[in-house]
């Protein structure tokens, strides 16, 4: 059998962690064990920014690398949604004391949808004039990397856990609901805010320079909370679910490298996106026949 | 006396004026016809906490407890004890004796009753440390025996403490001679004054 790479698995676990992660974030802030970072766009914005890279790319003719396109174009975007969110965070509102999420939800669904369609179109465009696309950009992989890429983890990682020290209690009580938490105090706008933030940063710098790995970030938190360790404790959840997340994203990693078909190595996205896809049809029908039995 | 908030301010071009005032030793009430946004009030007075003059405030809102994960009773007074500073257990809470909460304690909070998730958000907010209680119709959803429990611990409670609620049937409560604010609301302006029970 071949060897790994070390540095190939660490960035495997660092992403599995990093999107395992977000996902925690993401059904915390929306309070539904079904939200992920792909149903509020954050897939999609980042998937955006691979495809408009690629298209600086091919229209300038420099031998930019795809990825650090990718992440500078994503990290744009990024900074001008939080100036935006600054500023609609301005001034007194009745109805608005936390973020909307279902005005969120909806719009990401649009934008996935939306972005869905660009790519579609640049594919067309990019086949027909003969130009390299980003196919892999839909299943992700780490085939391809830059070694310096660590380091760009090691920092997500840093900014990650500082972030955690901060706001684990926070979040632990926004859990149990939004207006719960503001009857204790919680900041829960600025609270939710943060926690998406995060959670679209992690997603960015994962998509930039690996591609998607779909439902990572919906399945691995889901299934944690079935165990009693992690559903009785909300931290644990933030502090250790990344580390169960990355290590089976780099143990499916390691299976894609080992087992290839006629010399392709199947890429660990779509492995995920099939065993999420499965995963999330069991959680879905256990989840149906419990609330069955119960009426 | 204790004047909670007296404050005016604009509000999505609505001018809101409150003069809300509480005492000790008897229940305070918020008053108002329906719609007139006595819970939009309570929801921006838990936003805009500056304008309770420090007062420590502890908000009882309507809507049900709704954990993320599927936590039983036991594990959400667990996590209130170790996550809400200055809170107390089960044991140090004679009033939550009271509530019966005992019997709930392994039941998942998603199989409790309307009246049971009440009693619950009760419980909670009686365990943190507070210097103010302010409830948005608590006896919603609880059957006449739970009400006059209810009734009764806010009515001993409120020896020490001062107690709030947002009522439409203030009957209801036997010895409440306290504040009765009412909350009016005009063309361009809603009020809230201050007066007796």
């Amino acid at each position: 059998m071949e060897e790994l790479d070390l540095l190939r698995i660490a960035m495997a676990f660092l992403c599995g962690g990093f999107l395992t992660l977000s996902g925690s974030l993401t059904q915390i802030v929306t309070n539904n064990s079904l939200g992920s970072p792909s149903t509020l766009g954050f897939d999609a914005l980042a998937a955006l920014s691979v495809i408009c890279s690629q298209f600086i790319i091919v229209v300038t003719g420099e031998a930019f690398a795809l990825e650090h396109v990718s992440l500078g174009l994503f990290l744009i975007a990024f900074l001008g949604l939080f100036l935006v969110s600054k500023i609609f965070s301005r001034g007194p509102h009745i109805r608005v004391f936390s973020l909307d999420i279902k005005v969120l939800i909806l719009i990401g669904l649009g934008f996935n949808l939306f972005v869905g369609a660009i790519f579609s179109i640049v594919q067309f465009l990019f086949m027909a004039l003969n130009f390299d696309f980003p196919t892999g950009l839909w299943f992700g992989n780490f085939k391809y990397f830059d070694e310096h890429t660590i380091y760009v983890l090691l920092f997500a990682l840093l900014i990650l856990v500082v972030y955690l020290t901060k706001d684990a209690r926070q979040l632990r009580l926004l859990s149990l609901g939004e207006k719960f938490a503001l009857g204790l105090g919680i900041p829960v706008a600025k609270v939710q805010r943060r926690a998406l933030f995060v959670s679209l940063g992690l997603t960015g710098v994962v998509i930039s320079f690996f591609g998607v790995f779909s439902f990572l970030g919906l399945i691995v938190p889901h299934m944690l909370r079935s165990l009693n360790f992690f559903r009785s404790n909300m931290k644990r959840e933030l502090f250790i679910g990344p580390i169960v997340g990355g290590l089976a994203l780099a143990v499916m990693d390691y299976l894609c490298f080992q087992f290839d078909f006629r010399g392709a190595e199947f890429p660990a996205g779509m492995v995920s996106s099939v065993v999420g896809a499965f995963l999330l049809i069991v959680l879905l029908v256990k989840s149906q026949a419990k609330n069955f039995a119960k009426d | 006396m204790h004047v909670l908030v007296k404050n005016a301010f604009k509000v999505n071009d609505l001018l809101v004026n409150i003069d809300l005032m509480v005492e000790k030793g008897s229940l305070n009430f918020l008053v108002g016809e329906n719609g007139v946004g006595k819970t939009s009030l309570f929801t921006y007075l838990k936003i805009h906490r500056e304008l309770l003059q420090g007062s420590k405030v502890v908000f009882v809102d309507q809507e049900k407890l709704r954990p993320l994960a599927d936590l039983s009773v036991k594990e959400v007074l667990a996590l209130i004890l170790e996550e809400v500073p200055g809170s107390k257990n089960l044991k140090e809470c004679p009033f939550c004796e009271r509530l019966q909460i005992k019997s709930l304690m392994d039941k998942k909070v998603s199989s409790l009753s309307g009246g049971e998730n009440q009693k619950l958000k009760i419980a909670l907010a009686l365990l943190m440390p507070f210097d103010i209680l302010f409830m948005d119709e608590p006896l919603q959803s609880l059957d006449e025996q739970s009400q006059k429990k209810v009734i009764s611990i806010l009515e001993d409670l409120s020896k020490d403490k001062i107690v709030l609620i947002i009522e439409h049937d203030t009957a209801k409560y036997n010895r409440s001679i306290g504040r009765k604010n009412v909350m009016k609301r005009t063309t361009g302006s809603v009020e809230v004054t201050h007066g007796r029970t």
